[in-house]
């Protein structure tokens, strides 16, 4: 059985810059409309940078019965592809033919309502993924036997522990049996036995003779299940075939490729950011850093008029989520006047000081009254926790918070 | 799994074609049929969800009516003595307030809807036009329970409705393709512009008083007739009325006529628009 299930055929999607910053009231609509106004004059390349391509020209075919791993860098566009193909999202060029039913699980406990038994959403999030009522019905025992929670079946989910939730909602998905099925990172959760148990059934799956799209940081996992692999980079196919080989070639990409990115220069701004890199204090790339390191941040930027308090920002994030912002300047006490030429600034991150997770950086270059410039993940990079066990630690990576403070404790003991 | 690998055999392969969605597109209605049993268990949820932190659960589709009759029926039957075209006010008024009672709890639940499943939207593919329409049909559960209310109103009252009966679904059906029109249209632009969430509030206590619920239809001033007949929800809710209350006369044919089409226009105008709009807005969000 060699038959294609899957055709792509030079996939796009671009998302507007511009849109999605867009405000949410009719207020901040009719601000940005003025603002364009005024800049018309500017040339029309402006408008050409502010679409962002999350995937260009993205072609390959899926045989029945393969199971193929999508690999590639955060931002790489693995996750527009598997919207793509799960019609989330609509692309904005080519398409996409597929054979058959397909079931995505993009996250963990979609649809979950917290007000609901166990046992009531089984039955709704069973329905958002495709189930049939009748296939709910049948294994609804056996999805609870999985779960491991059978005593809190008819409990309301929001009194579950967030351990329990997930088992639940993996147990959902685990029993999902499309002709194709699209995953994302979804075993990245749960703790390592159930972690086991969902590859083992998802291991069975394969087996079956189901098409599966599996999307992971996990190499480990991917190895262990894909046949073929497919390594994506800035949004276009780098390289398709076995999944040994192409481990390897983003391994080799994830070592060599780091030495920063160079962003398009726009010669009509008076300033902009042309690169940035994430290195060691040794100034070598990389990364991937452990808790106790030194994190380095080099911002190059351009200056083309002199410019009265040019400062540059910066947005540290944390899993998505804002950790701090700050600004070349905020050591001084006035803002300086860049004069016209090449600059580089350096941003150090005392180690100790950032948890493990994996962190993004937005850039922006502007004066106090003007954003000039702004890059949403300009730079990615990973901390773990490779030197230390942080067992018995409060700042362990799982924990809540973003940042260690160790603070200063002192304990004394009265009477 | 054996036993469901059989059953996908026999289904036929479904092929799907992935391709850009853009410009005007009608509502794919053989699609949203497919999903039928998805927007069953939506409206399960919804309901469920709704009535499950009450202690009284769903005894309260009954009880607001109840309190607001009484109420109404004080201040505007006893003491203001507003007309009732024959019937008892409290029956009268309960006549009318149902239907705007329905479209009111849709049109509320409804234009939030597309921000409100954005979490599910954005990781599963369904028809969106569905987060609408649950609102719409859970409402009209509330509905039926709330005709059964005034049913038992009117037999309290020795009121026995006759054959015009028949017609009063039509009249709810009326109702809920408006009350679906406008929550096509403002849960899009909801997800778009916020505004639209605090511009409701108003505009629904507006279209309240613009409509005859707790006063007749026989009423209005004859220069303000006008606003009666482009106002699509009295003719529904007078139609409404003269099938089950007897007595009341129906609306005049225009205003049938005028309310049929400004609901069908607000129907297809809305699912384009919509349809136009969610993709940008799942771009968005």
């Amino acid at each position: 059985m060699n038959d294609t299930v899957i055709s792509v055929e030079h996939l796009s999607k671009s998302f507007r810059l511009g849109e999605m910053q867009r405000g949410h009231t009719l207020a901040d609509a009719i601000n940005g409309l003025l603002r364009r106004k005024g800049v018309e004059e500017a040339p029309k390349k402006n408008a050409e940078q502010q679409t962002l391509w999350a995937l260009k020209d993205v072609s390959f075919t899926v045989n029945r019965g393969e199971v193929l791993g999508i690999i590639g860098r955060n931002g790489a566009g693995k996750s527009t592809l598997l919207k793509i193909l799960s019609r989330i999202v609509s692309p904005t060029e080519g398409r996409a033919v597929i054979e058959g039913r397909v079931g995505a699980l993009l996250e963990v406990g979609t649809g979950f309502s917290g007000e609901l038994t166990g046992r009531e959403n089984i039955l709704l999030s069973g329905t958002i993924l495709g189930m049939s009522q009748e296939e709910i019905r049948d294994k609804m025992d056996e999805i609870i036997d999985f779960s491991g929670i059978e005593r809190f079946i008819d409990t309301p989910v929001k009194r579950y522990s967030s351990g329990m939730y997930t088992r639940l909602a993996f147990a959902v998905a685990a029993h999902l049996e499309p002709e194709i099925l699209i995953v994302d990172e979804v075993l990245a959760v749960g703790d390592v036995e159930f972690q086991r148990k969902c590859l083992g059934k998802m291991n069975a799956m394969t087996k079956g003779g189901r098409t599966v799209l599996f999307v992971s940081h996990n190499m480990g996992a991917v190895s262990e299940l894909c046949s073929h692999a497919l390594l994506l980079q800035r949004g276009q196919v780098h390289a398709m075939g076995e999944t040994a080989q192409i481990v390897e070639e983003y391994a080799r990409l994830q070592r060599g490729g780091e030495q920063g990115v160079s962003f398009d220069d726009d010669e009509s701004l008076p300033c902009s950011i042309t690169a940035a890199s994430v290195t060691d204090t040794k100034d070598n790339a990389a990364s991937t850093f452990d808790i106790a390191d030194e994190v380095v941040l080099n911002i190059h930027y351009k200056v083309r008029l002199p410019l009265e308090g040019l400062q540059v920002v910066l947005v540290l994030l944390r899993n998505m989520n804002e950790v701090f912002c700050s600004f070349d300047t905020d050591a001084l006490d006035s803002l300086p006047t860049r004069e016209p030429g090449s600059y580089r600034a350096q941003c150090r991150l005392p180690g100790m000081f950032l948890k493990a997770g994996n962190y993004s950086v937005r850039l922006a270059i502007g004066t106090p009254d003007r954003l000039m410039a702004e890059i949403e993940s300009a730079l990615t990079f990973d901390v773990e926790e490779l030197s230390q066990n942080t067992y018995n630690k409060g700042y362990r990576k799982e924990r809540i918070g973003h940042i260690i403070s160790r603070g200063r404790w002192s304990t004394e003991r009265f009477g | 799994m054996s036993q469901s690998q059989a059953v996908e055999a026999v289904r036929p392969t479904l092929r799907q074609i992935i391709q850009p969605a853009n410009g005007w597109r009608p509502l794919d209605v053989e699609e949203m049929w497919r999903f039928r049993r998805l927007l069953r268990v939506f409206v399960w949820r919804d309901l469920k969800i709704r009535y499950k932190q009450a202690m009284l659960g769903f005894l309260w589709v009954v009880i607001q009516p109840l309190a607001l009759t009484l109420v109404y029926s004080i201040f505007f039957g006893y003491v203001a003595r507003i007309p009732s075209e024959g019937v008892p006010y409290p029956v009268f008024f309960l006549g009318g307030m149902i239907l705007w009672q329905f479209l009111s709890l849709a049109v509320t639940q409804g234009s939030v809807s597309l921000v409100a499943q954005q979490q599910i939207i954005t990781k599963v593919y369904f028809p969106r036009p569905l987060a609408p329409l649950t609102s719409v049909v859970s409402a009209l559960v509330d509905f039926a329970i709330m005709f059964g209310l005034l049913i038992a109103t009117e037999l309290f009252y020795g009121i026995v409705p006759s054959w015009p009966m028949l017609f009063a679904p039509l009249f709810a059906i009326l109702t809920a393709l408006l009350a679906f029109a406008i929550c096509l249209w403002l849960s899009a632009l909801d997800a778009l512009y916020r505004d639209a969430r605090y511009a409701l509030t108003f505009l629904m206590q507006v279209w309240y008083f613009g409509t005859p619920i707790i006063y007749p239809l026989s009423i209005v001033p004859e220069r303000f007739r006008w606003i009666m007949t482009l106002n699509p929800l009295a003719a529904a809710i007078q139609g409404f009325r003269w099938s089950v209350l007897g007595n009341v006369p129906p609306p005049p044919a225009t205003d049938m006529i005028v309310a049929v089409v400004t609901t069908l226009v607000l129907l297809i105008g809305g699912a384009m628009f919509f349809r136009r709009i969610e993709q940008r807005v799942i771009d968005m969000i």
